[in-house]
């Protein structure tokens, strides 16, 4: 064998585990100062510590999220279709059921809009203590957007996202997308699943098979993503007839609330690696994202709020 | 993009190189900690716009170098790495599909290979660099590297031959290798 025959062998022999099992997600690596214009007091090491929690959990999206409980999910105005009398013994269990029922919900939400998506989260990564924030993410352009850090004694911080617009607060898998295109996804799964394989470059050599792609990118949607209603309730669908979803019964998220996983399993080189979304059972709202390595939860992310806002930013001080 | 634009200036390197930061990370330091280094280097890289140079990867991947070094202590990494390496023989091992039988005997080479050798054969093989990028990395001279890389690649070939890898079926390798 030839020394150039070794290197290329070498090259053929790459593991798969070099590849990130998410796309990341660079926004709040920019909530953060740049070092020209910060000043001494400002580059305090909590900043490396927050990042550090948040980032591989914020993964997909950085923004948006599913309606948990604000204004517009308290108003089934006109939609007898929506059956809250439900009770949890009588709700499916099974990963497509628990999807579907979800879908449902999503369905029966009226659709909204604003300037702002505002979006409160909590990250955690392994053994770290997590952290809270909120953003507000500017969807017109020529906004300002704005993150928020809770801080230990219950304050917040703002630390405005420099530059950030209307044009790349909101990743898809990775992808900056603008509201018109999310609001224009389309509603049906089949359609909705063919449009985002569009913008999956399977040609590139490190890119994740396809259903792994439209499993990150249906996450983004009934979490994260600012999307109608109707395109939410699509994506659970999709959601459920991806291959090899699981239901793993009922658990409770890090903030200890109730509700049903879901997970994707991978089989990585520790062990298996799950990607799990948690939803409530009795509302089909998505509660929280984890990350599993082995038996532990690597990182997740629990969504504590989204809503559509019309600005201005607030102040720091008055958010609770 | 401007120059004005920081914000479209990061994420376009972000984009585009987040995905090798990750993989050296992972070659250098096991996947357990990649995340970390992989955050904290774009968190430098953010930081320091300014000084990143046009063709961003050798300077991130030095960065990166650099955050592997200070952040963790020696035992730790060298417990992540391990696990890593024999990760990637087991998932090789177990890899009949492909039809590459000696991806397992590499593998196991490499992993029996020291960091310094390891490095100069991942960063050429698997980033893709040449050897003047390779050599910015690590932070010596191209032609220092070469040398490097030079002698890497002879102990690689030489832990291939030595150690066989305990298989589960036979291995086309040395036929392959007496056929040249």
């Amino acid at each position: 064998m030839s020394h150039r025959d070794t290197l290329r062998a070498l090259t053929a022999a790459r593991p798969n585990s070099l590849d990130p099992t998410e796309a990341a997600d660079p926004a709040l690596i920019m909530a953060y100062p740049q070092e020209k214009t910060v000043t001494r007091t400002a580059r305090r090491p909590v900043g490396r510590l927050v990042l550090a929690a948040g980032l591989p959990a914020v993964a997909l999206a950085v923004t948006g999220a599913i309606l948990l409980n604000n204004q517009s999910g308290q108003a089934p105005t006109a939609q007898p279709s929506a059956p809250p009398a439900s009770t949890a013994a009588e709700l499916p269990t099974d990963a497509g059921g628990v999807l579907l029922v979800a879908a449902q919900r999503s369905e029966s939400t009226p659709a909204t809009t604003g300037r702002y998506w505002v979006i409160r989260r909590g990250h955690g990564e392994n053994s770290r203590p997590g952290v809270e924030e909120e953003q507000w993410l500017a969807t017109v352009q020529g906004l300002p957007s704005s993150g928020y850090f809770r801080n230990a004694d219950g304050s917040w911080t703002a630390r405005p996202m420099q530059d950030h617009s209307a044009a790349n607060n909101f990743l898809l898998a990775g992808s900056p997308r603008t509201v018109a295109e999310l609001a224009a996804l389309p509603t049906d799964p089949a359609l909705l699943r063919k449009k985002l394989l569009t913008w999956y470059d399977g040609k590139d050599g490190e890119a994740e098979g396809g259903d792994v792609y439209l499993f990150h990118a249906g996450m983004g949607l009934v979490i994260d993503l600012p999307v109608p209603p109707r395109v939410r309730a699509a994506a659970y669908r999709m959601l459920a007839a991806l291959p090899g979803m699981t239901s793993l019964g009922p658990v409770t998220d890090q903030h200890g609330r109730a509700g049903i996983a879901i997970g994707l399993t991978r089989q990585g080189d520790f062990g298996k690696s799950q990607a799990r979304l948690i939803v409530d059972r009795t509302t089909g709202q998505a509660l929280a994202r984890e990350s599993w390595v082995g038996n532990r939860a690597a990182s997740w992310t629990v969504l504590l709020g989204a809503r559509w806002a019309d600005g201005p930013l607030p102040q720091a001080s008055t958010l609770n | 993009m401007t120059p004005g634009d920081p914000n479209g200036r990061f994420t376009a390197i972000y984009h585009r190189h987040h995905r090798q930061v990750y993989a050296y990370a992972v070659s250098r330091a096991g996947r357990t900690l990649a995340d970390d280094v992989v955050a904290d280097t774009f968190l430098v890289a953010w930081r320091r716009l300014e000084a990143v140079p046009e063709g961003p990867l050798p300077w991130l991947l030095g960065v990166a170098r650099n955050v592997i070094r200070e952040r963790f202590r020696d035992d730790i990494r060298q417990a992540s790495i391990a696990a890593e390496l024999r990760a990637w023989a087991v998932e090789a091992d177990a890899d009949v599909a492909d039809g590459v039988a000696d991806r397992a005997t590499m593998l196991a080479a490499l992993a029996g290979l020291g960091d310094d050798d390891r490095e100069a054969l991942t960063l050429t093989a698997w980033q893709g660099l040449s050897a003047k990028d390779a050599a910015r990395v690590v932070g010596c001279s191209s032609a220092t590297f070469f040398v490097r890389l030079h002698r890497a690649r002879k102990r690689l070939e030489q832990a291939m031959v030595a150690s066989p890898v305990e298989r589960r079926r036979p291995v086309r390798l040395t036929a392959q290798e007496s056929s040249r």
